[in-house]
């Protein structure tokens, strides 16, 4: 298959340096970096590829080594932790980072698919509508949330985060999947609509505050807000075809112990429409 | 025409273009399972008094179905794709949601699809969750039980239902003994099913009648208590007719189900194989005996 590669340069314009020290990176802005608008291009066109870091505009080639030709397939090489909107608004084709990615990785794209081996920044999929995102390391707070006064957060599409999740993950989230493999932050899905979202790890403080629909499920104890009521301990079948998807479609191990057994379901937010729904595992 | 020496009927069954559906059931035990199915396509023989035609395809084991659990194939078939909503929604709603631990799932790959787990929802009373997996949404309702879990949208396809073959044997014993093996082996083939019960039709009917009231009477030509009385297609000889009546989701499964059906009702006993026809006007599809044996026949 024909793929786009696209290396860091070690010196590149957003470096900011002292002497021959790097003391700081400038913030750079991707959007631009995307299969669906990159595919059609010509090499030229490519290298001429606009992008905005600080104040200055530069071009694709300042900042990378370019090999292979315009692809719906991108594989990106280097630190590019102070790189935003790689693959926002993209709709398909791949992205492959081997390295750091800052912030809004993937936000608003409805499609396609955006694999990072190692850690990525804030709002991550922020108000996606589609589309896939992993990601082996961690990843920073509102992932799949929604921007600062807009109503809806994630709006289907699917986010793994191998590692650990910052605070706000799923904020306002209307659809779709997220799976936390690590720990997650405080308030993890605070003002949820609907959706699913599985932490294999440990949950901070509010869990599901103010969320009105949507289901959470934890895989240890947490300390629930008290504007959230115990129904019962069972084992819901759609688990059963929940984790099947996830482990099929994703590649999520599941724990076997985990299928079959029993889950503490709590009802809430009550300060709110009260149908959202955390289920706790009962390990033993 | 004669296969394996027993006489086959130069004839054809005359079927009719109706629309399908699969629907997976599931349980937690194998026992619910079939329970549930078997209310399901409970009174649904014929479309003329039942609305509906069904049966159950196959058995399915844990690892074959969505949930896991184990379950149990059905297909459904009526004359209308409207109607087809209409009887799910009661079927399942008062013969598999009423089933303890049950769920159900679409089986069927179709770009058509009717709403019926998307109508049943409503039972949750506002309290149904939906689930989005893949395209697929699942509703988790509320029940007693615990939680009732249906698959929104089934798929429908046109099907062909009232393909048949009829037995004729020298008594009830041989008749009986030869329709049961063709069930048998006509159950092993995927996409049809016989809706009649144990797959056998006792008592099979004509599309006219003497009163004016009633659309169907007895096949009197194929009563072997009345040949003397009446016109008979029976000779002397036979003492017991049996039908099967085979709904599938395609002609080639329809067909192939006839054929092993005829091929295991060849035994000792049996007088002729034959099948039902109305003059082949009414139907859309027409099974030729010969062609569905060809290459099989002694001659």
């Amino acid at each position: 298959m024909i793929k786009l590669k696209l290396k860091l340069k070690k010196e590149n314009p957003a470096l900011i340096k002292k002497g021959n020290k790097v003391i700081g990176k400038i913030p750079v802005e991707v959007e631009n970096i995307r299969p669906d608008l990159i595919k059609d291009m010509s090499f030229s066109e490519l290298e001429q590829l606009e992008i905005r870091a600080g104040k200055e505009v530069y071009k694709l080639k300042k900042f990378f080594e370019i090999e292979g030709k315009p692809a719906e397939e991108i594989e990106i090489e280097g630190d590019l932790s102070n790189f935003k909107y790689l693959g926002a608004k993209m709709n398909s084709g791949n992205i492959r980072v081997n390295g750091d990615v800052g912030m809004h990785l993937g936000s608003e794209m409805s499609g396609g698919q955006i694999e990072v081996e190692g850690s990525a920044g804030d709002w991550l999929g922020a108000e996606m509508t589609g589309g896939i995102i992993t990601v082996s390391g961690d990843a920073g707070n509102y992932i799949g949330a929604a921007f600062r006064g807009d109503k809806l957060g994630m709006n289907r599409g699917f986010i793994y985060i191998g590692g650990n999740a910052g605070n706000f993950t799923a904020n306002k989230m209307r659809r779709g999947e997220i799976v936390i493999n690590g720990n997650c932050g405080d308030l993890l899905g605070a003002q949820m609509i609907a959706g699913s979202v599985y932490v294999f790890g440990k949950c901070g403080k509010r869990v599901g505050a103010g969320m009105k629909r949507g289901t959470i499920v934890v895989f240890n104890d947490l300390e629930l807000l008290p504007t959230f009521s115990y129904n019962i301990s069972y084992f819901p079948n759609f688990l059963n075809i929940a984790f099947r998807h996830l482990k099929n479609d994703y590649g999520i191990k599941i724990p076997d112990q985990a299928l079959n057994s029993e889950y503490k379901r709590y009802t809430g937010d009550n300060t709110e429409l009260g149908k959202g729904e955390i289920l706790i595992w009962k390990k033993d | 025409m004669h296969y394996q020496g027993i006489e086959i009927e130069d004839t054809f069954a005359e079927a009719f273009t109706m629309y399908g559906t699969r629907v997976i059931v599931t349980a937690a035990t194998e026992k619910w399972a079939e329970i549930a199915a078997r209310e399901a396509v409970g009174f649904a023989t014929s479309i003329i008094e039942c609305g509906i035609e069904a049966g159950i395809e196959k058995k399915l084991s844990s690892d074959q179905t969505l949930d896991g659990r184990p379950g149990v194939s059905l297909l459904f078939f009526t004359m209308k794709e409207k109607s087809l909503l209409k009887e799910m929604r009661k079927r399942i709603g008062q013969t598999i949601m009423t089933a303890a631990t049950t769920a159900c799932f679409n089986g069927l790959d179709s770009d058509k699809k009717i709403k019926v787990g998307g109508n049943i929802r409503y039972f949750g009373d506002g309290f149904q969750i939906s689930k989005l997996y893949d395209d697929r949404r699942f509703w988790r309702i509320p029940i007693m039980g615990g939680e009732f879990l249906i698959e929104e949208s089934f798929g429908i396809q046109k099907g062909i239902g009232g393909g048949n073959i009829i037995i004729a044997g020298s008594n009830s014993e041989t008749a009986l003994n030869a329709a049961e093996k063709a069930v048998a082996a006509m159950r092993k083939i995927e996409g049809v099913v016989m809706p009649f019960p144990g797959g056998i039709v006792s008592s099979g009917s004509k599309v006219t009648s003497k009163y004016s009231f009633l659309n169907a009477a007895t096949n009197t030509k194929y009563c072997p208590t009345i040949k003397a009385q009446t016109e008979s297609n029976l000779s002397e000889e036979v003492g017991s007719v049996l039908e099967i009546v085979i709904d599938g989701l395609s002609v080639e499964a329809t067909a192939k189900a006839m054929k092993v059906g005829i091929k295991a009702a060849a035994v000792d006993g049996v007088i002729k194989i034959t099948a039902g026809n109305y003059g082949g006007d009414l139907g859309s599809e027409n099974f030729y005996l010969k062609e569905i044996l060809r290459g099989d026949l002694d001659d």
